[in-house]
This record gives structure tokens, sequence and C-alpha cells, in this order.
């Protein structure tokens, strides 16, 4: 018999390898390009679909290629098995899917070019990175060709043309109602990625069930995107209410954004991330703070990636803070201090961001009233009756009005045995979807009718002030040129 | 407080599959009449003892033929009468080759005259009686560790309880399981010695759960004494090692021996030898010994004289046929020292010989790894029992750094193997940790 020579111990090893791990990530990154593909297909079409599935390929294959050159100019390894062992298309699917489906292709490869040579390669590759790869190549596109990284497709007539969730939440100073902020999108859409957004970010569904899939295989820790997405969640919970705003006001900020993506993939990152369990939390709480913060007091809508960059920069100091070993039933005093300036910071930092988000808003309320009444000063001017007829009981009115986005006509229908309102109708109208809409198809119409023609009372609907005031103004011309007669 | 310790929480240990099911019900082999024996003139892997016998004595089985009497004692006994035959260089459980005396067996096994002596009754000892008859019964830590037992029980201050460790947390080994068994009375008796020698107040018997038929056994038995219990501790590696097991059992840390929290850790084997010590004035001249593994063609557990050599119990077990290349370990797969050839002595520390392959002979090679630049995935760091984050001693040792190495304390590493085990990228962890206790050393 053969005897194997002298190794150390210990001789087993587990089934557990870093191909593995690697290998579940591709396998999501892969399902979310088919689905992305698909919901882009579904949204916008054919062509939406094939561009989507182009876009994926090229920064795959960008990807592969630009790390296998790089391998072979620095001449150690240059097998193909080698450099699909260095796993560049996961950062190659993780760029295309942080863009959004209008990106020029060139711009895509130029984004993955710049994750795998400055992000990864100029560090010494697979390892050694300081920064998440395709967060950098996201990033640079975003600052160098920001204008050119569009939700919409040119050329496809019918591609959806609307804010993403986030930049839309900017336009309202981040507060708003209800209707005005999820109604836009709709709950479900939100929720299943049907919406303008980058390729892979949107589907928050999907993503949470690979968290749970890749938590349970411990391909990542649950801490980071637990405790990332918490406290965007907590955060983001006491804006809501401090602002009356319920709990789908957290939730619109964790589903959009990219932020379940980043958290569940990005942030979660081996490489960049702190070693130690504390130094992990500390990571996910910073990246989740610096998240709510760039949203909400910085202009910048995505903030999440902007976010983990600043905590991979960090993550060597952190990991020097956290460094030495830990003991059973002993909490460090060096630990309390960190845990401290942590729970600090983020109350600290949510009290900030609060006050910054309130002033905004009343800033832009503030204006938004000027120039409400300017409006309105000049739609007193422009109520006329174009018309009068009988009707079964009584006149019907037909009125012009001015609305907050142009003339629409309201017929006013008076019952002359009984002097009140009858019905008050609008047929057409461009007013606003979230407005002035709401409030031609709402029960507000209805509260007319059945006054008395001497003493009517209907309140304006706040958030659309322009449209209701309109309409009651039209009323009131109607009923004037009534007791005129 | 208690999510917050689940939050940091310091590892337990990991679930290794034991592939030792099969050895749980097998009876004993017993190999007791050897040609030779070799009694390795060592005790732990670094001191050696003098001899005090030469070539061409004869000796009586029980007898003292070797010592040690600077800090530590430490004593060897002729397993077998017969005459000394030489002094060889023979392969150790160390992996290095030890002076061994040699010992050709005369088949009489003619006994020393405190062996022929009655038997005495321990509850008339005094704890430094006891203390010395195991002291110069030879007896050490049988679990692998090799140390000295006596130490433990010299001058015991406020020790509260006694741990019978029989946890046996490496992969193969069914040692401890045959002992709890087959001798069980003797591990009681040895345990309530224990007991009575360090003055405590109870004794706990410790094994892994999942041995509902073990457990009963051992529980039924232990209603015959009133401060002997018997726990179960999660199947983990390393749960056996006796600061996890305090963790476990006690929910208590300890900086640098159990006695600092009142508690003392001994193997069950170790009880059995303290028992015929005490009570038989029985030095330490057997031992139980699995052979277990992949390569292995028949698995069984021997009970053997100290100073058999293992190609004996290897000629009987026999090799699987397709096996080319085996890889040999003198103990367990997770601690135990890789041995370049079979013809190596069961000292008293070989608990187990465990036979992986490391070839077969269509030249598939199931121990071989590849490995993958580290992606800090921190595994190590999430596993490590000791608290330690291995990632960071291992660059630390690359580099040299000494104070990073006091920093992270890397000499609390015990080089249970953990941090290699769970290791995605295959990267022999434990390796750097050595290496970094090396540089702390000044040895680089």
């Amino acid at each position: 018999m053969k005897f194997a020579k002298s190794q150390n111990a210990p001789s087993l090893r587990s089934p557990l390898s870093t191909q593995r791990m690697m290998n579940d990530i591709v396998i999501c990154m892969v399902i979310l390009s088919v689905i992305a593909v698909a919901t882009q297909w579904y949204l916008s079409g054919t062509a939406a679909g094939l561009q989507a599935l182009i876009l994926i390929a090229i920064a795959a294959t960008t990807a592969m290629l630009t790390e296998w050159g790089l391998l072979i100019l620095k001449g150690e390894r240059c097998s193909l098995v080698e450099m699909i062992r260095s796993y560049p298309v996961i950062s190659g699917l993780m760029v295309a899917l942080l863009l959004p489906i209008g990106t020029p292709l060139w711009v895509v490869i130029i984004g993955t070019m710049v994750a795998i040579i400055a992000g990864k390669f100029a560090y010494g590759g697979l390892g050694k990175n300081i920064f998440n790869p395709a967060l950098v190549g996201r990033v640079f596109v975003t600052v160098a060709f920001g204008g050119l990284l569009t939700t919409t497709l040119t050329g496809v007539s019918d591609s959806v043309s609307m804010a993403t969730p986030l930049t839309h939440l900017a336009s309202l100073q981040n507060i708003g109602t209800q209707s005005q902020i999820i109604d836009v999108y709709g709950m479900s859409n939100l929720w299943l990625g049907l919406y303008p957004t980058a390729l892979g970010e949107g589907m928050s569904v999907v993503i949470i069930l690979m968290a749970i899939y890749l938590i349970i295989r411990k391909t990542i820790d649950w801490r980071i995107p637990v405790v990332m997405i918490g406290t965007v969640f907590v955060m983001t919970y006491f804006l809501g209410i401090e602002n009356n705003m319920g709990l789908w006001y957290p939730t619109y900020h964790v589903i959009t954004g990219g932020l379940l993506f980043g958290a569940v993939f990005m942030a979660t990152d081996l490489v960049t991330t702190p070693v130690s369990r504390s130094g992990r939390i500390i990571f996910a709480v910073g990246a989740g703070v610096l998240t709510v913060t760039i949203r909400i007091v910085g202009g910048m809508p995505e903030g999440v990636a902007w976010s983990i960059l600043a905590m991979n920069a960090l993550t060597p100091v952190i990991d020097h803070f956290t460094l030495g070993r830990i003991r059973f039933n002993v909490i460090s005093t060096r630990m309390v201090a960190v845990m401290a300036t942590i729970g600090l910071l983020v109350v600290t930092m949510t009290f900030y961001v609060g006050a910054t988000a309130k002033t905004a808003k009343a800033d832009a309320q503030a204006k938004e009233l000027k120039r409400q009444q300017m409006l309105l000063k000049k739609a007193e001017r422009q109520v006329q009756i174009l018309s009068e007829r009988p009707s079964a009981t009584g006149i019907v009115y037909e009125v012009q009005t001015k609305g907050f986005t142009g003339d629409f006509i309201v017929y006013v229908e008076i019952d002359t045995q009984t002097n009140t309102v009858n019905n008050v109708e609008v047929l057409e109208h461009k007013e606003s979807m979230g407005y002035g809409q709401d409030v031609i198809e709402s029960d507000f119409m209805q509260a007319f009718d059945g006054q008395a023609v001497d003493s009517i009372q209907v309140d304006t609907v706040s958030g659309a002030t322009i449209t209701s005031e309109a309409i009651i103004k039209a009323v009131d011309k109607a009923v004037n040129a009534f007791e005129g007669e | 407080m208690r999510f917050l310790a689940e939050l940091f929480k310091i590892g337990y240990g990991v679930h290794i599959p034991g592939e030792k099911k099969h050895l749980y019900d097998q009876a004993l082999t017993r190999y007791l009449e050897p040609t030779h024996v070799y009694i390795p003139l060592t005790n732990h892997v670094k001191h050696s003892l003098r001899s005090l016998v030469k070539v061409g004595d004869y000796v009586k089985m029980g007898q003292k033929i070797g010592e040690r009497a600077d800090n530590v004692y430490a004593a060897l006994h002729a397993s077998v009468s017969g005459n000394v035959v030489g002094i060889e260089k023979c392969l150790h459980r160390s992996g290095n080759y030890v002076d061994c005396i040699v010992i050709e067996n005369d088949n009489k096994y003619i006994q020393t005259e405190e062996l022929t002596k009655a038997c005495c009754l321990e509850a008339t000892l005094s704890s430094e009686e006891i203390v010395d008859k195991i002291r110069e019964g030879g007896i050490v830590g049988l679990g692998g560790s090799g140390f000295s037992t006596y130490v433990k029980y010299v001058s015991p201050t406020d020790i509260d309880t006694i741990v019978l460790n029989g946890v046996e947390c490496e992969p193969f080994i069914a040692t401890d399981h045959n002992i709890l068994l087959n001798r069980t009375e003797l591990v009681f008796e040895g345990l309530k010695i224990m007991i009575h020698a360090a003055k405590a107040k109870r004794g706990v018997i410790a094994i892994k759960e999942h041995k509902e038929h073990l457990y009963d056994y051992l529980t039924e038995f232990a209603a015959n004494y009133d401060n002997i219990s018997v726990v179960q501790v999660p199947d983990a590696y390393p749960m056996g090692w006796e600061k996890v097991l305090i963790r476990q059992i006690f929910k208590k840390e300890y900086d640098r021996l159990p006695a600092d929290v009142g508690i003392v850790v001994n193997n069950v084997a170790t009880a059995v030898e303290v028992a015929s010590a005490v009570r038989g004035d029985l030095p330490l001249i057997y031992r139980t010994v699995t052979v277990n593994g992949p390569a292995v063609n028949n698995p069984q557990i021997f009970r053997v004289r100290i100073g058999t050599k293992a190609s004996e119990l290897l000629a009987i077990t026999g090799y699987k046929d397709n096996v080319d290349t085996v890889r040999l370990i003198a103990g367990g797969p997770m601690m135990g020292t890789v041995m370049e050839s079979d013809d190596f002595i069961i000292s008293k520390g070989v608990n187990a010989i465990t036979c992986l392959i490391e070839e077969t002979k269509k030249g598939e090679k199931p121990q071989e790894h590849l490995e993958l630049p580290c992606v800090r995935c921190a595994s190590c760091v999430d596993n490590c029992p000791a608290g330690l984050q291995p990632v960071n001693i291992m660059i630390a040792a690359k580099l040299g750094e000494k104070d990073t190495l006091e920093q992270l304390e890397a000499r609390a590493c015990i080089e249970c193997g953990l941090c290699s085990y769970v290791c995605p990228s295959k990267i022999p962890v434990t390796q750097w940790m050595r290496e970094g206790k090396k540089v702390m050393n000044g040895g680089k």
C-alpha cells in the first residue's frame, strides 16, 4: 500500500466551495436577466425585449473578453477555465441589470470595461478589489454619460414615458399623499417591477425570493440585506409618520430605486465588505443611512450605488476597528461605543433628513400656492357661459372654465321648479392624472346636486385646488346667470 | 440582548458528517498479543523521557521503564513482560521518529508485585494519595492531547464540576462511544474518584445528541450515583474542545484553564484508566483505538497494548481494493497528523487511525481540492470557535506583522482545523495560523 506524503491537518474539507457560491450568484443574475427581458417585452413590445437581451448579452460578453484579455496580458494564467473562475460574468451581468433599457450599447461596453479594468483588475483581480466592480462601472457611466441613460427606447413608439419612482418622488419633495406617490404606478406594479427603472432592479418579489435562497445556501450573510433594508425602512418610516404618510411610504422607499438589488447582491459582495459580523452590521447601517440621506437631502434619486461604494471605501477602516478576538458573553466597551455611535448616527440622521424634507416641502408648497393663486386670478377672468338650452326639468348651462392644464367645459343643469342644482358634469378635459382627473372622477361632482341656487356650499379639494376651483367657479357663473334671468 | 448575541455570535462549531454510526454497535476486537511492543520515550510531542532500563534487561508487565522528572512528571510502563531487545527510532504520532524501548513479548504477562496485590478502596484514600496513583500510573489525556492527567488534580481549588468528555466530535472516531457502552461501570467509578480527588460537587458526562440509546443507558446508570448526570450537546465540531463544551453546557467562558471557572474536563477513556490505576494500581498500558475511514475495508475498534504497531491493526482491517494511495492519519481527520507509513507506534495519545483515500486505482483523488484566491467571505471568522479572525491572521502572517498578530491574539488558536474545513476557496487556513504563531515566536 502506498501512503500519502505528510500533509497538514485538517484532512477534511467542507462541500461548500467558492465556485458554488459564485455559481449561485450567476444563476440569480441569469434568472433576473431573463425576467428583465420578459418585462421589457411585456411593457414595450418585441423590440424592447430584444434590445434588453442584446444589452445584457453585450455586457456579459464584454466583461468576459476584457477579463480574458487582461489575464493574457498579465501572462500568468490565460486559459479559458481560469477566466471563467475569475467570474467576470457576474460583474458584466450586474452592470447590465443596473442600466436602463435606453442606454446606448457603446455606453454599456464602456461601463462594463471600466467595471472590469478599473473596478477589479487594477487592484489585482478576484479577491483583491476594494470597490464592487459593477458599481464602479455603473457610477462611471452615470457621471460620464448620465443624460444618455434613459428608461425609454428611442424609435419604439409605445414605450412607457414616465419618471422613475424616485425621480417622481423627488419632484414632490419626497412628501405626498398615497394617490400622488403610489397610485401613479400602482402598488402591484411596484412589487413586480412594471415601471421605468434599470433593467434588473425592479423585480422586488423575485429579488426577495432570491435573497431567501442565497441566505439558506449560506452564500450571503443575512445580516447585510436585513440591516441595510431595515435601516432605510426605519428612517423613512419616521419620515412618513411625521408627514402623515402610512406604511406604504417606507415600503415605497424599500422596493424602488434598486435598494433590494443593491442590498442583496452588491452590499453582500464578499470581497468588498468587512470580515467581522459586527463590521458587516456597521457596513449595512452606514449604507442604509447614506441611501436615505442621498435620496432625500442630496438631490440624487439613486442613492444606493453611491452609498455602497462609500461603505466599500470605509471597509478597511471598519475592519481596523473590529480587528481582534471576540469573546462569548463579553461585550467589549469598544463594541458598545461603536454601537452607540451607530445608534446616534441613525437617530440624528433621521431627524436631519426629516427636518430637511419638511422644509423643502414647505418651500415648495408655498411656491406652489403662490403660483396657484396667480393662476386662479387668471382663471376667474376666463369663466364664461357658452350657451344655455332648456332640458326636461330646467336649464342646462354650458360653461367654459380654466383648469390646471387648460380650458374645459362644465355642464350645469338647474331645476327651474325647485331652484336647485340638478347635475354638474365634465365631459372632456386634459387635467392631470392623480390631481384634477381624480377630482372630476370623484364624489366632488355630486356635491353640488340638490343644493339650492342661493346657498351653494362646496369646498375645494386640496391637492387639486385649481381644478376644483374651476368647477365651483363654473357652477357659480351658471347660478348667477340663472338668478339674473 | 439575545438578539444582539445572535448578531455577533461566536462560533459553536459546524456539523461535520460523522461516518461512524456503523461502529456504534460493534464489539471490541482484542488485539493483545503483539510479538514486540515499542514504548516511545516521549510524552508530548517535544519532551523526551529518560529510560530506566537498558538493552538486555528483563521487564515485567506494568513495570516503570521511563520517566520524566522536570516540571511535569510523566511515566512509561512496560505493557508486556519480556526482554528489552533494543532502543530503536520509530515513527510516532507526531510525525517524527522518536526513540522507543523495544520489548520482545514472552507471552507470559508476568505482573509486577503491585499489580498482583489486592485492590484497595478509593474511599479510604486521601485526595493526595489518589493524585499520586494517577501520577505514578502514567495516566495522560486519552482523547488525543496526551497531557498528564494528575496536573489537573494537584491542589484543586473551588472545583465545582468534573466533566467527562465523551463528545468525540471528530468524524470517524467511535472510541469513546465504545468505552461508554462497554466499560460503563469503570467510567462512572473513574468519575467518582475524580470528583473525590478534586473535592468537586458533581460530575457530568457529555455525549453528542441523537444517540438516544446511549443516552438512555447512561442516564439509567447515572441513577446509581447521586451527583452524576448525563448531558447531550449538539453534533458539531469542535464541540469536544473543552472551551466550546463548557460554553455550551455552562454558558461560561474562561481564559486560561477550565479550573478558572471551577471545572475540570477529562476524557471518558481517561476516567477508565484512572479507575484502574486507583483501584487496581494498574498503570496505563492499554488503550482503545478506532480504525475507520473510507479506505478501510473492515472498520473496527481495538483494545491494544500501548506500543503496538499500527500496521498490525491495519493488517487485520485491510484496505479497500480500489485504493491505490491512502492518507493515513494518527487521530481524526481534523487534527490528526498524516503518517508517511503505517509502521507507526500506537502511543498513549493515539485514539484513532483514520484512513482516507488519497488516490484510487482509477486515479481519482477525492482529497484534492482546487485552491482559489481568498474572497474574504469570512466563513473562517464566522465559525472560529475561539472567536478569532483567521483571514486577518493569515494576511498578517504573510506580511510578518508581529504587532497585528498580537492584536489578533493568534496564540489563542488551538488549530482545530475548522477554518481550513469551512474555507470555500480551499485555502489551508489552519496552516497559516501555525505560520502566524511562528512569526509571533520570532521564527520567521
